[in-house]
Order: C-alpha cells, then structure tokens, then sequence
C-alpha cells in the first residue's frame, strides 16, 4: 500500500487534486489515509470491531462526497477526513448506552484494566486506563474533540484549529482547559468511586 | 496532576492498543469504498440549500393590511440570511451567481384554496432588494440606508421601517460579500457527504430540456432546474407544509442586468401617507428567544413549534394577523347589537402598527437562533413538546462562546446550566449563519 513507502506532498497534492475524477488517486489516498484514521478511530474507540465499522463508515461517507471535493492540497483533504472522522466518532460516543457498552467491552477484553503510574499524574496515585476513558467520556463533546484529536489524531495545534475552524491560539487555549476538566474529573474519581473492572488484567492487545 | 500537554501526550502514546490493521479487513473495506465511489461517480452538479421561501408570504391576501406589515419584518430577516447563508444551491448555477452582480427573478406562491401570486424579486450590485408585489405594491430593503420602504399606490400609504443597531460590519458584510458568503456556505454544503441529493434527469419545458435535483433538508424539498447550457436556474420549487400548505416557485431569473437606480430608491413619493416603525438588527437574548416561544406557545394551544427559524415567524405573523382580524370583527358583530355603543373598526393603521410590534417582538428570539455562532452548537428538542409538560425535559441548547457549561432551556421555558450537552436523539443542530 502506498503509505509502505514515502510519499512527496507534491504526489499526495496531486491524488487530492485528481481523486474526484481519478479513481486510482482516489485508491492511493485511501491507501495513505486509512491507517491514520483507522488508528485514531482505535486510540479513541478501543475496541477493534467497533473502530473498523467507524474507519469503513469515514471512508464510505468520503467516498460518496469525493465528487463535490473542493480542496487542493492534501492539507484540505487532511483537514475535512479528519473533520468526518471526528463527527463520526462523536457520534458514537453520543449514545451513553454505546459509551458504555463500548467501555466495558474494552475492560472485559483486558484492555484497559492494567494499572499504570505515569508522571503525567505526579502523585503516586495509580490509575486503570478504564478510569482515564470514563473521565474523557464524562468532558463535553467539544473537550472529547480536542482531546481526540490531539492525543488520538496526533494533529497539531494548527491541524486541530483547521479542523474544527478556530485560530490556532484558540485551539492551544482549549487543549489547555480540556486538560484541566480531564485532571479534574480523573481526581474526582480517583477520590470516589472507581469503574468497576470485571475482568482481570488481560494482555496488550 | 499536571496539565503540560508533553507528559500527557507521553502518557496517551501508551495507550493500550495495538494499531495496526488487519490486512485481509483493510482490502474488504477498500472495496466496499470503491464500490461506493463508483456509484457516487456521477457528478453532482446541484447542491443545495434554499432559505424557506415562505418569507415570500407577505404577499398573502389574508389579512392584508396587517400580514404585510408584519410579514414585512420576517422578509427583511430573510434576505439578511440570504446574505449569509442561503440561496439557489446548484454548484455550477451558483458559479454563476457568485459571478453575477445583480439578479432579478420572479416568485409565484400557491397556497391551497387561493388563486396564485407572483411577485418579482430585484436584488442590486450594491446589495439592495426590490419586491414587486402585485396591484402596484412594492418594497425596496436598503441596508446601507438602514431602510425598508413598503409604498401602496393604491391606498397612497408608505410604510418606513428604520432597521437600527446594525453594525458596520454587517452593513458591510450584506454589501459586499452575499454572494462570496454564498459560495462559501455551498462549498461546505457540497463537502457534506450527509447531504442527501435526487438526481431528477432531464426535463422538457416549453421546448427546452433542462437538468434537475432534488433535495430533501429538514423536512423541506426543493427541486431545481437549471439550463445545463448556461448553468442558469430556469426554474427552482419548494414548498412549506404550512398551514396553510403552499407550492412556491422561483423562475425568470435575469443576471447581471444594468439596474436602474430608481428601482432601489427609498424616498417616499409625495402625497403618501407615511407609517414609520423602528426594527433592530440586534443579535437578540436568552430572553428574548423564551419570549418568543412563549408568544408561540399561546397562539398554538401551549405546543412549542416543530422547528426554529424564519418559518415559524412567518406562520406565527400569519395566524396572529388572522386571529387579530377575527377578534376585531367578531367585537365590531357584538356592537350592532349595542345602539349608541362607540362603533369599533379595523383601522389599517392600527392594525399595521400593532401587527409590526408584534412580529418585531417575536423575531428577536429568532434573532437569537439565527446570530448563534457555529462553535456553540446549539441544538433544538422542542418538536413534540408542550409547554411545562416536563421542567426537565431540555428543548433548546446552546454553549456561550469561551464557556465551558452548556444553557439548556426546559419545558418550562427556564434556562439552567450543565456541564454537558442533553443527550436526545431527535434533537436537530440549529444552521448558523456561516460567519
């Protein structure tokens, strides 16, 4: 495929540019892109089958609007997949049943029941990853956003401001107060109750 | 903890999942894409989005002193919105527009159980907008001049409506850029892949095939047919379910001819008999926008109205003009039982003055839906809902710009804070007006 081998912008420009009228430009973008989404899609979703449905569900929708594409470089097309990807992962998230049937599937596969210490904590407080999805499914739709898109996507502070069309500085504003609430919230349940883990430790999946 | 974007980021790079896709899945969806983008491979031509030309009611006969007036305020709002967001919705007509400096077209309304009207349609280079009502009735809407004129020759009344608190930027985002925002709002349409679009073919008029599309938005269809020659609109269709139901439909359309600055004039003719009235272009409140659906709710039997927009403005002014009429005739049938009794009477003064104060009212909450910027999501659950059925029960929500907490409206038309958005399935995103 073709994000095996290293691809020039100019090249990904040129897909972008003919992939409304080419369908094997069309193939090589899917080729480049569906990885990144697929990835982000599972950093977020956790759960395999639930992240390939997602990705597929992206990629059909692009698919479909591919035709009335307007944009010229692969920053444009970057910039509206990751926009799809992101509404579409909220959309998931939205239906608290799904959130947490999602979240206990993930905890009953073993994936996110292993406990961790992490500087990122500065205490010596250990956390389950079960307990960091609770707090990041618990922030408004707008922090999950951000926070998706910085530490799932891996997008920048001017990728995330493009996709969700704010300034950059705005967006570095943002990522700030999501983490705030998301500190917020794990203290909270650090202090409270804890999620309910009914399956062991599993392996790395 | 600490809230260093770095160390989170170290902290999620652990996550624990293992990224790699599955080979044999990853060629199953890519063929099931391409299968999509094969069938999709028909170009689309036509996209999308016309504001509810029910706006064009102020042509309604019933009550016509009155639903003028007040319709009058509804159709102002709707050309500011076609300013921003709205119009023709064809991707190569609208290259056309946006190429075009001036326009004129001609409506026609058919409503259930009355004849048809037309009226034609003037918008200039500078922004102005002409409406040629029938039986000589005009209204020219200046926003540069901060005016709106309707002129009856029949009845030799002028009726000036002195739209304040609009800012320069909005005068001058209404001059210069309606149709880059246009363009700008038809692209994004376009880049929608949950925009929904029939492709009708082609279609024979008068001896000329045209192309057409259909779109399905919210409940309102709209079918276009265009010229695929010259990309022109000949002809574009909708309707408003109402009450009362009606066909509208926009033809006739003229680009870029020389306008004759007279058409756009606002000086009121001597010998008129001039109705003058004061309308904001204020963003509205939280208040107002409660005001607003509490003045619906009690003209429709305590139900909250199944949408937020200019439509409900416009069957809102509809029904309250009738019902002001009715009540006003029914006072003037009592009299003529009561001799000596001082004769009650419908003075269309009185009626034009009361039925704008009204409809002002009603449309800052309008206002309120309409100037929400994108990033606040608001959202609206009212459809179904009567008033205090359930306090808890969220119908309207929105999240201020710069606030993290959300304001959710209840049943009960009461704002209250959360921390997140209500969570309902038949909630529908309110379209800002793509500032």
């Amino acid at each position: 495929m073709a994000n095996n081998r290293t691809v020039h912008e100019d090249e990904l420009d040129q897909w972008v540019h003919q992939a409304s009228q080419n369908r094997d430009a069309f193939g090589r973008l899917f080729d480049f892109f569906y990885p990144q989404i697929f990835a982000y899609c599972l950093r977020r979703l956790l759960v395999r089958a639930v992240a390939e449905d997602v990705a597929s569900e992206i990629f059909l929708k692009v698919a479909n609007a591919i035709h009335g594409f307007q944009g010229k470089t692969v920053e444009d097309f970057r910039r509206w997949i990751f926009r799809i990807a992101t509404n579409e992962i909220n959309a998931q998230m939205r239906k608290s049943i799904r959130r947490k049937s999602i979240l206990e599937t993930a905890v009953q596969m073993g994936l996110v029941g292993q406990k961790f210490s992490h500087q990122v904590l500065e205490s010596d407080c250990d956390l389950r990853w079960a307990e960091v999805y609770q707090a990041i499914e618990s922030l408004s739709e707008r922090d999950q956003s951000i926070l998706s898109l910085k530490f799932f996507g891996q997008q920048t502070y001017e990728e995330i401001a493009d996709i969700l069309e704010i300034e950059p500085r705005t967006a570095r504003v943002a990522l700030s107060r999501a983490l705030g609430n998301l500190r917020k919230q794990l203290d909270s349940q650090t202090n409270g109750d804890p999620i309910t883990v009914t399956k062991g430790e599993g392996p790395k999946y | 903890m600490t809230s260093n974007p770095e160390n989170w980021e170290r902290l999620f790079d652990e996550v624990p999942v293992d990224t790699a896709q599955d080979e044999q899945q990853t060629l199953d969806v890519k063929e099931q894409v391409m299968d999509a983008y094969d069938e999709s491979r028909q170009p689309v031509k036509w996209k999308k989005q016309l504001s509810n030309l029910g706006q064009f009611l102020m042509t309604s006969r019933v009550p016509r002193y009155a639903a003028t007036a007040a319709a009058l305020i509804v159709a102002t709002w709707f050309f500011v919105s076609l300013g921003n967001r709205t119009a023709f919705a064809v991707q190569d007509v609208i290259d056309t527009l946006l190429e075009s400096q001036s326009v004129s077209f001609v409506t026609t309304v058919e409503m259930e159980g009355q004849p048809s009207i037309s009226l034609k349609g003037h918008i200039s280079a500078t922004g102005q907008v002409r409406q040629e009502m029938g039986f000589g009735k005009v209204s020219i809407t200046d926003f540069e001049a901060g005016k709106v004129v309707v002129l009856d020759p029949n009845t030799k009344t002028a009726i000036v409506v002195n739209l304040t608190d609009a800012t320069e930027e909005s005068k001058t985002q209404m001059r210069h850029n309606r149709f880059t925002k246009l363009q700008a709002t038809l692209r994004e349409a376009r880049e929608n892949p949950d925009s929904e679009i029939e492709q009708l073919g082609k279609k024979e008029i008068d001896g000329k095939t045209y192309q057409g599309f259909r779109i399905d938005q919210a409940g309102n269809a709209l079918t276009v047919w265009a010229d695929p020659d010259t990309n022109h609109p000949f002809l574009i269709e909708t309707g408003s379910p109402g009450p009362p139901p009606m066909i509208i439909k926009m033809g006739d359309f003229v680009f870029d001819q020389e306008s004759d600055p007279s058409l756009f004039d606002t000086t009121v003719p001597e010998g008129y008999r001039l109705i003058e009235q004061e309308t904001s272009l204020g963003a509205g409140t939280e208040a107002s926008l409660t005001q607003t659906l509490k003045m619906y709710c009690k003209l429709f039997d305590d139900e909250f109205p199944n949408t937020l927009s200019f439509r409900i403005a416009s069957q809102y002014t509809l029904a309250s003009s009738k019902r002001r009429v009715k009540e006003l005739t029914r006072m003037r049938e009592a009299q003529k039982d009561l001799p000596g009794a001082p004769r009650q009477t419908l003075n269309p003064e009185q009626l034009i003055k009361q039925a704008t104060e009204e409809s002002n009212l009603f449309m800052e909450g309008i206002k309120f839906i309409m100037m929400l910027p994108k990033e606040s999501e608001g959202h609206y659950a009212g459809n179904g809902i009567r008033l205090d059925e359930d306090d808890n029960q969220p119908i309207f929500w929105y999240r201020p710009v710069g606030q993290d907490q959300w304001r959710v409206l209840g049943a009960d038309l009461k704002f209250r804070d959360t921390e997140s958005a209500p969570e309902i399935e038949s909630a529908v995103p309110l379209l800002p007006l793509g500032r």
